[in-house]
């Protein structure tokens, strides 16, 4: 029998197996599954609020407000300057009267801001930092280059709050990743002890097995596909209970955008994080089982 | 085939269980091992299928080592030898076709040859029309004779039996050590470990006698060739 057989025929054997306790194979990958649900669904809690944050205009704005007399040719000459830094995406500069325009437009108080003898208002740069340079701690440093420029009279940061929230997001995330490795350990101790106790109830076959000179590998091979099958079944469970528990977040999440006036709409699990989900299970199945066996398998010996 | 020479077995205890074994079994030979409960017969034919180590001396199967074989070596060893068990060794979950059959699966043989030579050994031992039957639904001689259908579907060279008619009457004690016969006229080594004195009478075959640990006969004396 070519190995690939030999394989299939193990692979349909242990599912067999399985099936034929049906009770307690769901129990089991249903302990599987809600330990694998949720890491995902606190990813993607995390990677939602990511996204919000996004479309409240995410990203931090530095306004440079420059001196007063400093000329629209100058204004223009450290437009060229700092968009040539890496790390910084774009810059706009705003004389003087573009500001006041602006500043009539929006305000309504066009024909009383005519009366004043001089434009109070100063010529600046709006800096936006590149993606990979927003976080709290780099815009800071940016900041502090900004207020080095000679004709900078003041540097402000805009929507500092993002920023706290981005640092906030940022906790949440370290914590979910810490979670969804702890979360793993135990799904690994889950199925590995499963897998000792389906050795442990197969212990005379496993004598008799290697008594008639069945290799490690073939006593190995059921418990193989054991572990990787309930880990398997263990994240295609866990997928369904995340797209129920988004289902029934969707309406408290839209209603918090409304109040936000975004038209954010959640995102559940894509085909891509579903593939992963089904990855990280059926490999922590495995690796749970190949544990499990090499630690067990070995002490029964026939005697 | 099987050469032991100055083979000793000390357990962990401290017990001497066999002591300065030499005997040679070929491919032609049939011979009885024969001794009180304690004697060491359990504890030689245990050697030869590894599942315990000599503390002493060599085992000899073709030109392996039984004293120094690797463990991932042991299984090609094992497929080689065909083993009958005085209470069968049978997974009482599995039909008697699918006990047979599991020799062969384990040694990658293919499902068709599978079939053809599971029928084949169960038609040896008489045992066809019960193929779907399961263990538990048969008598003990029968299900001695699903554990010699295991043990010669995959065509041993050497055929190991520790007491195979110990439960038995005599009439089918006879057909079991007539079944064993038969193999050993087709060219397969056999090794019987019995209490069984009318068999001994019967069959005429070389004997090995134990006594405390130590061969005290040896109608397979060792050639010269490897004492030398």
């Amino acid at each position: 029998m070519s190995w690939f057989s030999q394989n299939k025929v193990e692979c349909i054997a242990s599912l067999t197996r399985l099936l034929q306790t049906p009770f307690s194979t769901f129990m089991s990958v249903s302990v599987v599954a809600i330990t694998l649900s949720l890491p995902t669904i606190m990813q993607l809690v995390v990677n939602n609020a990511e996204r919000l944050g996004q479309s409240w205009e995410g990203r931090p704005q530095l306004s440079v407000f420059l001196a007063p007399g400093t000329s629209v040719a100058r204004g223009l000459e450290l437009t060229l300057e700092l968009q040539a830094k890496p790390e910084i995406a774009q810059v706009e500069f705003v004389s003087a009267d573009q500001a006041m325009e602006e500043f009539k437009m929006l305000s309504g108080l066009g024909s009383a801001i005519e009366l004043l003898p001089e434009n109070p208002l100063p010529a600046s740069l709006l800096v936006l930092p590149d993606s990979a340079f927003d976080s709290a701690d780099a815009t800071a440093q940016l900041q502090e280059q900004l207020r080095q420029i000679a004709e900078a009279e003041d540097v402000q940061l805009d929507l500092e709050w993002i920023l706290r929230f981005n640092s906030m997001l940022d906790i949440i995330d370290s914590a979910a990743k810490v979670i969804s490795i702890l979360l793993a350990l135990a799904v690994v101790l889950t199925i590995s002890n499963m897998i000792r106790l389906a050795i442990i109830n197969r212990k005379e076959e496993i004598e008799i097995i290697k008594l008639i000179g069945g290799s490690d590998g073939f006593v190995r091979r059921p418990f193989l596909y054991q572990g990787f099958q309930i880990g398997l079944a263990g994240a295609l469970l866990a997928s369904l209970i995340t797209y129920a528990v988004l289902l029934w977040m969707k309406g408290p999440i839209g209603r918090l955008a409304d109040l936000y006036g975004s038209d954010f709409g959640a995102l559940g699990l894509s085909i891509q994080g579903l593939g992963w989900l089904i990855l990280t299970g059926s490999g922590l199945g495995l690796l749970a089982s190949v544990l499990s066996v090499s630690q067990h398998l070995r002490d029964i010996e026939p005697r | 085939m099987i050469q032991f020479i100055n083979v000793s077995k000390r357990y962990p205890g401290g017990q001497d269980a066999l002591r300065g074994i030499d005997f040679e079994l070929t491919e032609s030979d049939m011979a009885l091992l024969i001794g009180h409960s304690g004697a060491g017969k359990s504890t030689l034919l245990k050697l030869i299928s590894v599942i315990e180590r000599p503390t002493h001396g060599q085992i000899l199967i073709g030109d392996r080592n039984l004293r120094s074989v690797k463990r991932r070596d042991i299984a090609p060893i094992r497929r080689q030898i065909g083993i009958i068990f005085q209470d069968h060794k049978l997974l009482n979950d599995r039909t008697v076709f699918d006990n047979v059959a599991l020799s062969l699966i384990v040694a990658g043989v293919s499902y068709k040859e599978s079939n053809k030579r599971v029928r084949a050994a169960l038609d040896k031992v008489g045992l066809l029309k019960k193929e779907n039957m399961m263990p538990v639904q048969l008598s003990g001689g029968e299900q001695q004779r699903v554990g010699i259908a295991r043990a010669v579907v995959n065509r041993p060279a050497i055929l190991l039996a520790d007491e195979p008619t110990g439960n038995l009457d005599e009439a089918l004690s006879d057909e079991i050590m007539d079944l064993f016969v038969e193999f050993n006229r087709i060219g397969t080594a056999v090794l019987i470990a019995t209490h069984d004195l009318r068999q001994i009478d019967r069959l005429n075959k070389p004997v090995l006698i134990l006594d405390h640990g130590k061969l005290t006969r040896n109608d397979l004396t060792l050639r010269e060739t490897l004492v030398s």
